[in-house]
């Protein structure tokens, strides 16, 4: 027991120690610190807004309110429960299969006990630590609605840690079971594509539920009906149900919380004690069969393309499932945001002129997301093999208008295909038609061109996964860059907007200025950025240094 | 008059207050087999990322074949192929497709491209895999296989860093042959290695570095006496090394 202990505490120390150097950066740059620290703030600060406006708005239905903010607190439940399956899940197969200290591990007198009990923390932190940018303002706004007493902060708190440890346990034994039955990479595949189809497939129910009726003022009866239409799984075996039912407790009068935080404890030693007993048995066997699981053959289909950087490129895409997985999920997204646009309730002939407007943003904000994962990544992407082309006699402009073509054909397509789908089902004046489609062209051709400089100014070589490079400082400077860019653009389409929708309302075309200039300010705001972006990414690559 | 194969004048690089390389000056003879050797953290990995575009210089310059790395890039890497420490290659690739991948990005002449492939493919006992994911290769395998695309590519200039780490026997023996073939053959080989026995096979001047400067650097028989008559490479590597640490 005590050789265990020694072990997990010892494996915790090794995970932190690596965990601390991966934030080394923010001690030596305290300002990218205060920029990170802001921006989580800034989400939570919103996030928070946005959960008290809903409870409050629940509360509000007369008789009902209350039961109607545990119906709505189960679906957050139901829905985190849902989630963190789902990334516990993708994330043991990392931190048990795939690990690069594994092989460490086992060499080392480490007593597999202590680490598969490290392993569980580990998971359970990185599966679950986005989720309390939800829970935290979650349990802030309610607290503040309903005046909660100061010791239901700290129950929550040890509740919420209970709950998350109950889910990575059983995604883990599940994950180490599954390992032995088939192969880890292919049932981490299988498990990604259907997770996030069956996601996708869900979503699309809830919109055609038609939400957005029920959130309209004075349609709090309506919001009433809706919320019963989930059939919430009132089952006590889910640790969902124990988490709203805590929380329920902290302000429905005779509730007591302590039957409900004991089950949520329970669970948690239940389903650590199953992983513990499955882990022992079956973890190193399912470790020693992914890693004689690696052989892939791939016989020559004709000869090599002309362009072997675009072919080595594309072939490594559709090979490595980390790459075209995500652009399953943005797949996803876009599916998403059509169905949204055509669940818009749009009645007044005003609305449609301003959600084609908005929609422009929004395309922006789309693409800026797809231009930092992959315009942004692709010079990183070539981490440690980047020796190959540096010391090879390519020529390095060539190489970044490569890179830059990669992504800005495809990404020009997304863009296209969003602006003509939604503006095909919003039916905006033809004016506001073309602008539109113009501008998201445009966006396109910048935008790629911002990601391909910029992530030639901040190269990430050494990340261990796309996710690193993404969440990199140069990450979060590309989308706080494209942010403003999206802005102003905004505003210039806004001045021409605002005088030809009034000239629509008239009958007679806008004054003349308020077409030239903001058309003026929005061919030199692109023509600007992409040339400075194509310069100095250029100059960037030239300079570049493989320090790796 | 043909200009030197690697010509490497005040070459100096610091990475931020750090003096990484200080005023380095080696010129290699044609057909040589130059060896840089020096104790861990001297500087011989940055001198070659240096000499191949890896990295920048802060100050000084590298020729090659006399052309100015910083002035012609392009030019420049085109003489030499490059063997690194690591073996990084492409993994999510086959070992084929590799040998391909280079041919093309070096613009290697199609005619008969196919049996040169399967000719590398085999002289380094890489073929019964060759349509493998390059994933599943060993440390050795890799290393061999980028072995295998310089004896493909054929270059004027050969620069390795401790190219012998993670092959076996068979291998290394295999590999120091080539080398010696290829220099008998006027080719120029700059190589860094802690294996003092590989720089005495192998190597016909050896440049000794140590903290980032450049304590010695001639002939076997020339380093002899500037360690005042040791025998063995190790004894004069040793004698130099620590010289040079109590000055």
């Amino acid at each position: 027991m005590r050789e265990r202990l020694k072990s997990f505490f010892l494996y915790l120390a090794f995970w932190l120690t690596r965990l601390r150097q991966s934030f080394s950066i923010f001690k030596k740059n305290k300002g990218k610190f205060a920029v990170s620290i802001s921006l989580a703030f800034l989400f939570m600060a919103l996030a928070g807004g946005g959960i008290f406006q809903v409870i409050r708005y629940v509360k509000e239905v007369p008789i009902v309110g209350n039961s109607l903010v545990i119906r709505l607190t189960g679906i957050i439940f139901i829905t985190i429960l849902l989630l963190l399956t789902y990334s516990s899940v993708i994330t043991a197969f990392s931190t048990l299969f795939f690990a690069e200290d594994n092989e460490f591990i086992f060499v080392s007198p480490f007593h597999p006990g202590g680490v598969i009990l490290g392993k569980l923390i580990q998971t359970s932190f990185y599966a679950s630590w986005m989720s309390l940018l939800v829970l935290f303002p979650f349990i802030v706004a309610m607290g503040y609605i309903y005046k909660f007493p100061i010791y239901s902060y700290g129950v929550f708190t040890l509740a919420t840690i209970f709950f998350f440890l109950t889910v990575a346990a059983a995604s883990m034994s599940g994950v180490t079971l599954l390992v032995r039955i088939f192969p880890a990479r292919k049932m981490r595949d299988f498990l990604i594509v259907g997770l996030v189809i069956g996601g996708t497939l869900l979503y699309i129910f809830f919109r055609i539920l038609n939400i957005e009726q029920v959130l309209r003022p004075g349609q709090q009866i309506l919001a009433a009906g809706y919320l019963s239409l989930f059939a919430l799984p009132k089952t006590p075996y889910l640790p969902s149900y124990w988490m709203t039912k805590l929380v329920a407790s902290f302000f429905s009068p005779g509730a007591g919380w302590m039957m409900s935080f004991f089950m949520l404890f329970l669970f948690a030693l239940v389903f650590s004690a199953v992983y513990y007993f499955i882990a022992i048995k079956y973890f190193y066997d399912g470790w020693e069969k992914v890693k004689s699981q690696e052989r892939k053959r791939y016989l020559p289909k004709g000869s090599f393309p002309r362009n072997p950087v675009l072919a080595k490129d594309f072939r490594t895409f559709v090979r490595d499932t980390g790459q075209w997985t995500q652009a399953l999920i943005i797949l996803a997204l876009i599916v998403i945001y059509i169905v949204n646009i055509y669940k818009m309730p749009l009645d007044v002939p005003y609305l449609h002129y301003l959600v084609a407007y908005l929609n422009i943003g929004m395309i922006g904000f789309v693409l800026s997301s797809v231009g930092l994962r992959f315009t942004f990544s692709s010079i990183s992407l070539e981490g440690r093999c980047f020796w190959i082309l540096l010391s090879s006699p390519l020529n390095l402009r060539k190489l970044f208008r490569l890179k830059f073509m990669e992504n800005f054909v495809p990404m020009e397509i997304l863009g296209l295909t969003l602006v003509l789908g939604s503006n095909y089902i919003l039916k905006p004046p033809l004016a506001l038609n073309i602008v539109s489609t113009l501008v998201v062209a445009f966006m396109g051709l910048t935008l790629s061109l911002m990601g391909a400089s910029m992530g030639c100014i901040y190269p990430r070589f050494d990340a261990a996964a796309p996710t690193e490079i993404e969440t990199s400082w140069g990450g979060v400077l590309y989308m706080l860059a494209s942010f403003f860019y999206i802005l102003f653009l905004l505003i210039a389409i806004a001045v021409w907007a605002r005088a030809d929708f009034l000239s629509i309302v008239r009958g007679y075309g806008p004054d003349k200025v308020f077409v030239f200039i903001p058309a003026l300010v929005i061919i030199v705001l692109n023509v600007s950025v992409a040339l400075i972006s194509y310069k100095r990414g250029i100059r960037a690559l030239e300079e570049i240094e493989f320090q790796v | 008059m043909t200009p030197s194969p690697v010509k490497l004048i005040g070459l100096t690089k610091k990475f931020g207050d750090f003096t990484a390389l200080s005023s380095l000056d080696i010129e290699v003879e044609k057909g040589e087999i130059t060896g840089l050797l020096g104790p861990n953290g001297a500087g011989k990995t940055t001198t070659i990322k240096l000499m191949t575009g890896l990295l920048k210089p802060t100050s000084g310059r590298v020729l090659i074949a006399g052309i100015d790395i910083a002035d012609n890039p392009v030019e420049a890497k085109k003489k030499f192929a490059l063997v690194p420490d690591a073996p990084f290659i492409y993994g999510k690739l086959t070992a084929w497709e590799f040998m391909f991948f280079i041919a093309r990005l070096y613009n290697l002449s199609k005619d008969g491209l196919e049996d040169r492939v399967v000719e590398q493919l085999r002289t380094f006992n890489i073929y019964e895999v060759a349509h493998d994911l390059i994933d599943s290769f060993s440390h050795g395998m890799k290393q061999r296989l980028i072995l295998a695309t310089v004896m493909l590519r054929d270059p004027e200039i050969i620069i390795l860093d401790e190219p012998m780490v993670g092959l076996d026997p068979e291998a290394s023996r295999m590999v120091k042959n080539i080398f010696k073939e290829l220099s008998e053959r006027g080719k120029n080989i700059f190589l860094s290695t802690h294996t003092l026995s590989d720089a005495t096979e192998l190597c016909s001047k050896i440049a000794i570095i140590s903290s980032g400067r450049l304590i010695a650097h001639g002939s076997y028989s020339e380093l002899e006496k500037i360690s005042g008559g040791e025998k063995s490479l190790e004894d004069i590597y040793l004698k130099i090394t620590r010289d040079a640490g109590a000055s």
